[in-house]
């Protein structure tokens, strides 16, 4: 859990060199995956495997484009990972909207500076340090996962089956009811006495169907009861994201 | 209504119908034979005497007759002798009825009822009215003798003479109840319905003005019930006031025509056309000449009654045949609200005529049965149509203002994509400009360079790096061009009326289809010229405080659905009876409604709330981008 993963997008050698020298430097362990081209990074992209993103705006031909292609991918990136962190590198503050509307955590002008560098290694180490890790028993091995990266789960006899982003499946042997009291954040619903949902990953809550569709194609069924609290619920967590978003606009 | 609904609520109406047949054929069924074993028994063969105004014994009459039987070519003022022996209790009730004839009731000799003294009617009326009486009489077990003496009416055309029925008090109490009891609590209950129908009218018709329909519904409702109470043997027992009861049957019968006019005048809608009004007004005309005549003691109710049906018959006929003709010669006034209620009032008019048939010539059925079908067909279908009518009217008026709403908009869209280009000309002449100037400016540097003179070269480094813009005249809110339009309009707006606080950072979809675009940018355009409006009237209320007075608006998109929220100050809102909000425009306005339309037309939702002078919109709507 120590070891920040990071992920460099630069398609100038030297530039990406200079970040490989600095990354290193940090008082943990860093490892580094790198990609020249923006569109190998977002094809490539898990969400859960990385915990800081390098991303160059200019990354590559934009190929007269209004948008660059480093803008592109990290666009492609927030919609399977609303969490991890991405610095943008760039020399100027024309992309400010693309940023905020990408949640860009941090801007890093060229040539990039070490203590710029490690300020960002920093804050997305105790970001992952302070991410809260729930901790399952599969196969009788003890497993950690990010309850961010959690789809849904679904009770079936004695056993839940937590379905994750990167498509894994982890059956847990216990009761859903446990479950919610450990997750106890509002962004986890139980929809259905069978189903626990993560808001943040519904796509669409259908009243003739009586489901939830989430990310990558899953459905939850939510109980006919329900309906109208799970539907109130899922407006609720997307109009507060959106809220908190900028929440230092607020009055 | 669907065709689904249609036929429901048809095929309901017929089953309503049936059972009340059911129920009036089953009553004058038990009604017409002597049932001892109920308790009542009916007098109906009696020894009858004719006597003219001296008493002399008239010639050409039965000695013996059956009743009900109607007797012709009398002269007013003579009188029936009607005489029977029946076995009476202790305690013996006797049920008679009178069609405008006095009478007097002898049980051995004794007068035990009378009724029709000229003192116990107003004089405008020549005879006193139907009435219907339950005498109490004591017998002794023993046959007694029965004798009624009728006097023959001055403005009926006969005598109608009926037969008595006798037995206990419980007895006959549970006849007439089970005979006509629905009769009276229908009438009742439609006199009630038609109040609440015309008192709800009156109050929608503050909102919209075809409610009028209501209205006159409810109008309609009170006079069949008004006839069908009056006409009801019952009510004069119950209530004893038979001139009351009679004036409440004709008044509610000649006034009946004037809310069938004005509801098929409603219904045909064409206000140029002067025919529905003329038929209108003549019903009214008709009703208060009779009423007024009656009063005036010149023309009595039940003389009138032929030219009601005239004049019933002819404007009923009328506005059904205009209504049917205009809807075969004009096919685009043909609406499914129209020809459902030319099939209704022609199914009234069918069970209008069978009323009228039966009580003449058939009495099949007792009285008011098929009125009371055709009356129920008639009402519940047209109150389903009004409804439907009504809301769709309302629906059609929304839609339309909504429509004047967003075309309004787009002119402001279309305004602001026109500065929006204008500016981004001016860019663009800016930079051509300084792309000249760069090849000017390259060879200063080349010159500063080769001279060795870093100063001067630095100092004009510096004053070159301080002339490049800082960013794009036009302002960019959002990566959409249409919405970003839409949005710098509104920004300019509430600065020029002093709003300074105006946040807006929209991640929206920059392609959009043109529909959802044009859709979106109307959510967008709404909430902000909501806000400002609001927040220029807080600004204009505390010139103070600038602060106080903001607007901030955020969108974010994420799974395919864009969610868009506004908190903006306020100084007031109104609320209506539903919990939500009321236009503070002076033009009235449609806004938050149509962003909730717009909203839930794209499977999405939108909320508002005000507190603690904030005011809160939460949007959101799938997108395919």
């Amino acid at each position: 859990m120590n070891t920040l993963n990071v992920v460099i997008c630069e398609d100038s050698l030297a530039d990406m060199r200079r970040l490989m020298g600095i990354i290193p430097k940090a008082p943990f362990e860093t490892t580094i995956t790198t990609f020249v081209h923006a569109r190998d990074f977002a094809q490539a992209y898990i969400p859960g495997i990385y915990d800081l993103v390098f991303m160059d705006i200019f990354m590559g031909d934009a190929g007269g484009e209004e948008t660059p292609c480093g803008v592109e991918a990290v666009a492609a990136l927030r919609r399977v990972d609303a969490i991890v962190p991405v610095a943008f590198i760039t020399n100027s503050t024309d992309f400010a909207l693309d940023g905020y509307r990408l949640s860009v955590n941090h801007y890093l002008t060229k040539p990039v500076q070490a203590a710029a560098v490690h300020d960002v290694l920093a804050a997305a180490h105790e970001a992952k340090l302070k991410r809260p890790g729930l901790s399952v028993r599969v196969d009788r091995k003890d497993v950690t996962v990010c309850p961010d990266q959690l789809v849904f789960a679904e009770q079936s006899g004695h056993y839940f089956t937590l379905t994750m982003v990167d498509g894994r499946r982890l059956r847990v042997r216990g009761r859903l009811d446990q479950l919610e009291d450990r997750l106890a954040n509002p962004q986890f619903l139980r929809c259905h006495h069978s189903y626990l949902i993560n808001l943040a990953l519904v796509q669409d809550v259908d009243a003739d169907t009586m489901s939830a569709s989430l990310y990558g194609g899953n459905t939850a069924f939510i109980r006919r009861g329900w309906l109208a609290r799970t539907r109130t619920a899922w407006e609720d967590w997307m109009f507060a994201m959106t809220r908190k978003k900028d929440a230092e606009g607020e009055r | 209504m669907s065709g689904r609904t249609r036929g429901t609520v048809v095929l309901l109406c017929c089953l309503l119908a049936a059972a009340v047949l059911a129920l009036g054929l089953s009553g004058a069924y038990t009604s017409e034979h002597n049932d001892t074993q109920q308790g009542v028994a009916t007098i109906d063969t009696w020894n009858m005497t004719v006597r003219d105004a001296n008493g002399q014994a008239v010639e050409g009459y039965p000695a013996a007759i059956t009743t009900p039987v109607d007797l012709h070519g009398l002269t007013p003022g003579w009188t029936v002798t009607l005489t029977a022996t029946a076995e009476l209790s202790a305690q013996s009730t006797l049920y008679l009825n009178t069609f405008y004839a006095p009478y007097q009731l002898y049980v051995n000799g004794n007068l035990a009822d009378s009724y029709g003294a000229p003192s116990t009617y107003p004089a405008f009326l020549s005879d006193p009215p139907p009435f219907n009486s339950a005498v109490l009489v004591a017998g002794n077990e023993s046959p007694a003798q029965i004798s009624i003496v009728y006097t023959v009416p001055s403005s009926y055309w006969g005598l109608r003479l009926t037969s008595m029925e006798t037995g206990s008090f419980d007895a006959v109490r549970v006849m007439l109840f089970s005979q006509m009891g629905f009769a009276f609590s229908f009438g009742e209950t439609l006199i009630a319905l038609g109040l609440v129908l015309a008192l709800l009218g009156l109050i929608v018709r503050r909102l919209e003005a075809n409610s009028a329909i209501f209205i006159w519904l409810g109008m309609f409702c009170v006079c069949i019930g008004m006839w069908s109470v009056g006409e009801c043997d019952l009510s004069s027992v119950i209530i004893k006031r038979p001139v009351t009861l009679h004036m409440m049957t004709y008044i509610g019968l000649y006034t009946l025509l004037i809310p069938l006019t004005h509801l098929t005048r409603i219904v045909i809608d064409r206000p140029g056309d002067k025919l529905p009004f003329v038929l209108c007004r003549a019903s009214e005309i008709f009703a208060l000449a009779a009423i007024v005549a009656q009063l005036a003691g010149v023309w009595q109710f039940s003389e009138s009654l032929f030219a009601y049906y005239v004049v019933s018959i002819s404007l009923f006929g009328l506005t059904t045949a205009y209504l049917a003709l205009s809807l075969v010669r004009k096919r685009t006034e043909r609406t499914p609200f129209k020809v459902y209620y030319l099939v209704v009032v022609v199914i009234f008019d069918v069970f209008l005529g069978l009323e009228l048939a039966n009580y003449y010539a058939w009495r099949v059925v007792p009285e008011m049965v098929f009125c009371e079908i055709g009356t129920v067909i008639f009402t519940l279908s047209l109150i389903a149509m009004s409804g439907v009518y009504l809301k769709n009217t309302i629906e059609e008026k929304l839609a339309a203002q909504t429509m004047r709403h967003r075309i309004a908009l787009i002119g402001k869209r279309a305004e602001a994509e026109r500065k929006q280009n204008r500016a981004i000309i001016d860019t663009s002449n800016e930079i051509r400009r300084q792309r000249h100037d760069f090849k000017h400016q390259l060879a200063v540097i080349r010159g500063y360079s080769e001279e060795g003179d870093p100063a001067k070269l630095q100092a004009y480094l510096d004053e070159i790096s301080a002339a490049i813009p800082e960013g794009d005249r036009a302002h960019r809110y959002c990566t959409n061009f249409a919405i970003n339009a839409v949005v710098g309009y509104y920004v300019d707006a509430a600065q020029a009326k002093g709003v300074e606080r105006v946040d807006v950072k929209l991640d929206l979809p920059r392609d959009l289809p043109a529909a959802q675009e044009n859709d979106l940018a109307g959510i967008v355009g709404n909430l902000m010229e909501n806000a400002v409006r609001a927040a220029a009237a807080v600004r204009a209320a505390r010139p103070s405080e600038p602060d106080a007075a903001f607007v901030h608006l955020r969108g974010r998109t994420a799974n395919g659905i864009v969610t868009i929220v506004q908190n903006n100050s306020y100084l007031t809102v109104q609320r209506d009876d539903q919990g939500g909000f009321v236009s503070q425009n002076a033009e009235g306005g449609v806004g938050l409604q149509s962003i909730k339309q717009t909203a839930e037309a794209y499977r999405g939702n939108a909320r508002f709330e005000a507190e603690d002078g904030v005011f809160t919109s939460s949007v959101y709507v799938h997108v395919m981008a």
